[in-house]
């Protein structure tokens, strides 16, 4: 490991290419050293409590997606005015007769307005011909200058909408973005990755031909939530999941007829004069903050039926379906919830846009419009 | 089950593939494979939600057991053979929930009855659709049998949207007549497409990104043909003997068990004209295309193309071993080849004069699978024996196992004042580039089955035409017994002097494994 203070790229580069050295002129054996790189990541951190397990979840994504990585370590409110760069390297063993370099690590750390010198930096060292993954992990801000620079060289834009402490309002916001036609990166968004397995296990229950005609009777989604800890607002995932359901089913959101007071929030959504009233409900427990607790799609009448997932007190995934006011089958099926290193390494196995994310959001935006009585 | 096209909640969601609903039945439950390898794959894939909720498994042999013993007797061999993988109880439970045994014997037809009621039980219980997989993990000469009883006891045909496939194990016939024999029994109860004969190579990952590492690059397709290519060598190696199942391999040996199926899958892969799409019939024709191209091997011919070779006692991995000879099961006098290479040419004009070898055997030096590619050495020598160190031909080498990767070796100058040069290795390893866990072969077979695609599995075509490639050899051997010829190699090395001079011959080598 060496050292560069202040941003010298060329000390930056000559660093890099001493890696190659270091790692050969160490190894007895004389084996040689090769370089795996499919992609640059660019980490975007704002110190916080999970900053601690940074260097395992990229030593983790790292073994599956050999990349160069850019670490930037930013305190955005600091009255001081620096930044400085540190260059690390993985080198695993890859067998007997060769090394491979699988991760080139460059960190910058910047205090205050100092950050605004990152996005230069970043553009100099970025790997030729691999796309760029830019992974912020704080609130997306689309008026903070380094997010504004940084989204430019990137292929594609990984962060939480969960961070944020007012998630219908940063979904108008991309709403709005989405709609302007601005060429924007492909976004990756952790909450909506969390609930693949809930849109799996929704969308299995429509895989049976007998079943697929209930989705034309829907007439009621509720949604129960865990509120998140912060903030008492309909959950990210909540809206997220409610936005893909309506946006799949072509579902209109009236918003004339939806209301949100905190305690009751009803929306109401319409498709061929058929009213479909979508409920959030929350639901406290210890521990379970901020996850889905429930989602149940029904269609009432003597013949209807129920479709519920809901996370049990093992935060196992379960299925139901009733027929009649009947248990039809019942199910408990894998789920591990996924840490940030496994989501960011299934992550930036994608590439393009997640069209589906972004329609959600659109419908999403439209939720996060309706003004709170 | 329809499309997700039908279901507009199937659109985009991140799921790699989504699986029918549907029974596998597996014939031979109490067997091996079933332990180590079927039902821990279809665990796997229940942990990893690539198989549907509404899955039901239905283990079937002539052990007198309950569903509930059955549940336990899988449940430890999942523990067992997952390679130190903790297990998940709730998803056993769940996925166990599902498990059930019906015994008998397989000629009895008691036992298809028994099979049909059972069928008729769970399917509408767990929602199967009325979908079926049936495995057969059985000896080879119940093959036929199961099909035809399965035909007689109407499990098997497709009714209307529920579909019936059979999955079979290795071998395909003890000879091109009795697979001939064999297709033509299955066929009489079952269309080509209802057949998955399995070959758990073509599972491999290396093996599947043979077709994209050619055919998804511009670079290397130009140079894959006679032109560029020197020689090709398909290296198939294993240390372990025969493992106690001496009396099976007897009269089988290694042509029969390893090369005209897994080898010649894989070579067929090596060799093909790129298919026109990736849809499973594509892909086969142009495999069994090229294998028709196949220079015929004629009885006089074969001492000059093909070795044979038996292991004596000798030390693999630094223990003493026995002698194939000596194994139990064996005849002290045993004719069966343990070890074999050949020189196979293609009468193609992408492969014309370039010779393809081929070595397989147990109780090698090292456990290996892996293709050669050797290319030509530079037109001109403008690095002659003026410079130090060597100039080595470039070779591609495709490795399946293990540590799952490509290496390319090419030349390099080595810094300095003077002008030496050398051969460098650079490497792409599975598991050090894309770290992810790479799926059991099985797994990837078995879900492949219940999806409907048959590209990895090989088609009746090709299951013969692998025969009538090694009959030639396999007849003019079974005239002339080795007698005292045998054991001819040494326990722990890379076959008989002769497999060398076979190479050796027309001025190559095998490479340095």
């Amino acid at each position: 490991m060496t050292t560069s203070t202040g941003i010298n790229i060329s000390a930056i580069e000559r660093d890099l290419a001493e890696l190659w050295r270091e790692e050969a002129a160490g190894d007895e054996e004389q084996r040689a050293v090769t370089r795996a790189r499919v992609l640059t990541l660019i980490i975007y951190d704002e110190k916080s409590a999970s900053s601690a397990n940074l260097e395992d979840t990229i030593y983790a994504v790292t073994e599956m997606h050999p990349a160069r990585v850019l670490v930037l370590s930013v305190e955005p409110t600091s009255t001081e005015s620096s930044v400085e760069a540190v260059v690390t390297a993985a080198c695993r063993v890859a067998g007997q007769r060769s090394k491979q370099l699988s991760c080139e690590q460059v960190n910058f750390t910047a205090l205050g307005s100092g950050a605004d010198e990152l996005p230069s930096a970043v553009a100099q060292l970025l790997a030729p011909d691999v796309p760029v993954f830019l992974w912020w992990r704080a609130a997306p801000d689309l008026d903070n200058y380094v997010f504004n620079h940084l989204i430019k060289m990137a292929d594609r834009v990984l962060f939480d909408s969960t961070v944020s402490s007012t998630p219908r309002e940063g979904f108008v916001r991309l709403a709005q973005v989405l709609a302007s036609g601005v060429d924007f990166p492909a976004l990756t968004d952790f909450a909506w990755q969390r609930l693949t397995p809930w849109r799996e296990l929704i969308a299995s229950f429509y895989d049976m031909p007998d079943h697929r005609p209930y989705l034309d009777r829907v007439d009621s989604l509720t949604i129960e939530y865990h509120p998140h800890t912060e903030h008492s607002d309909i959950t990210t995932r909540s809206i997220l999941l409610a936005s893909w359901l309506a946006e799949r089913l072509q579902w209109t959101l009236d918003a004339d007829a939806s209301s949100h007071d905190g305690n009751n929030n009803r929306f109401v959504f319409r498709k061929n004069g058929r009213e479909i009233v979508t409920t959030f409900v929350p639901v406290v427990r210890e521990g379970f903050q901020d996850l889905l607790a429930s989602a149940t799609l029904g269609v009432s009448g003597d013949d209807g039926a129920q479709f519920r997932v809901m996370r049990n007190e093992l935060k196992q995934l379960s299925s139901e379906i009733w027929m009649h006011g009947t248990l039809h089958t019942s199910r408990v099926l894998a789920y591990r919830s996924k840490n940030e290193g496994e989501l960011l390494a299934t992550e930036l196995s994608i590439s393009g846009h997640d069209r589906l994310y972004e329609a959600a959001i659109r419908v999403a935006g439209q939720i996060g419009s309706i003004k709170q009585d | 089950m329809a499309s997700s096209t039908d279901n507009p909640l199937r659109e985009g969601v991140r799921l790699e593939r989504t699986a029918d609903p549907c029974t596998v039945v597996i014939f031979g439950a109490s067997g091996d494979l079933t332990k180590r390898k079927l039902v821990p794959a279809l665990y796997h894939l229940a942990q990893n939600r690539l198989l549907p909720a509404e899955i039901a498994v239905i283990g079937v042999a002539r052990r007198e057991t309950s569903d509930e013993d059955f549940r336990t007797s899988m449940r430890a061999s999942v523990i067992e053979f997952s390679g130190g993988e903790e297990l998940d109880e709730a998803v056993w439970s769940s996925f166990a929930a599902g498990l059930y045994y019906v015994s008998g014997e397989f000629d009895d037809p008691a036992t298809y009855a028994r099979l049909g009621a059972k069928l008729a039980a769970v399917e509408p219980e767990r929602g199967t659709a009325g979908n079926r997989v049936f495995y057969l993990s059985t000896a080879p000469s119940a093959f036929s049998l199961i099909v035809d009883k399965l035909g007689d006891a109407k499990l098997v045909q497709p009714d209307g949207a529920k579909w019936r496939r059979v999955i079979i194990e290795k071998p395909i016939g003890h000879s091109l007549e009795s697979a001939i024999e064999l297709n033509e029994n299955v066929s009489k109860v079952l269309t080509e497409d209802q057949v998955y004969r399995i070959d758990h190579y073509l599972g491999k990952e290396t093996v599947q990104n043979l077709l994209a590492f050619r055919f998804a690059n511009g670079i290397f397709e130009p140079l894959w043909n006679r032109n560029y290519v020197d020689n090709v060598q398909v290296t198939n190696a294993e240390t372990v003997g025969v493992e106690g199942r001496g009396s099976y391999y007897e009269g089988t040996g290694v042509v029969r068990d390893m090369i005209q199926n897994h080898v010649f899958q894989v070579l067929s892969v090596v060799a093909m004209e790129p298919p026109i799409n990736l849809k499973s019939d594509s892909v086969r024709d142009e495999k069994i295309k090229v294998m028709e191209a196949v220079k015929a091997i004629t009885h006089d011919a074969v001492p000059n193309i093909a070795v044979r070779g038996q292991y004596g006692p000798g030390h693999v991995a630094g223990k003493s071993v026995p002698g194939y000879r000596e194994e139990t099961g064996v005849a002290p006098d045993s004719p069966t080849e343990t070890f074999a290479s050949l020189k196979l040419t293609f009468d193609n004009w992408r492969w014309a004069g370039v010779p393809f070898y081929i070595r397989s055997g147990k109780r090698c030096a090292r456990r290996i699978t892996e293709i050669a590619i050797q290319f030509k050495e530079a037109p001109h020598r403008l690095f002659g024996d003026m410079v130090g160190g060597t100039i080595e031909q470039n070779v591609l080498i495709i490795r399946i196992q293990p540590n799952e990767g490509i290496t390319l070796r090419f030349d390099a100058k080595v810094p300095g004042q003077t002008t030496t040069i050398r051969g460098v290795n650079m490497d792409f390893r599975y598991g050090s580039s894309f770290g992810a866990r790479l799926a059991e072969a099985y797994e990837r077979l078995i879900l492949d089955c219940i999806l409907g695609d048959s590209t990895l599995f090989a088609r009746r075509d090709m299951t013969q035409r692998g025969w009538e490639i090694v009959t030639p050899i396999l007849d003019r051997w079974a005239e002339e017994l080795p007698g005292n010829e045998f054991p001819n190699y040494e326990a722990g090395s890379w076959g008989p002097k002769a497999s060398d001079d076979l190479l050796a011959r027309a001025g190559h080598r095998w490479r340095r494994l």
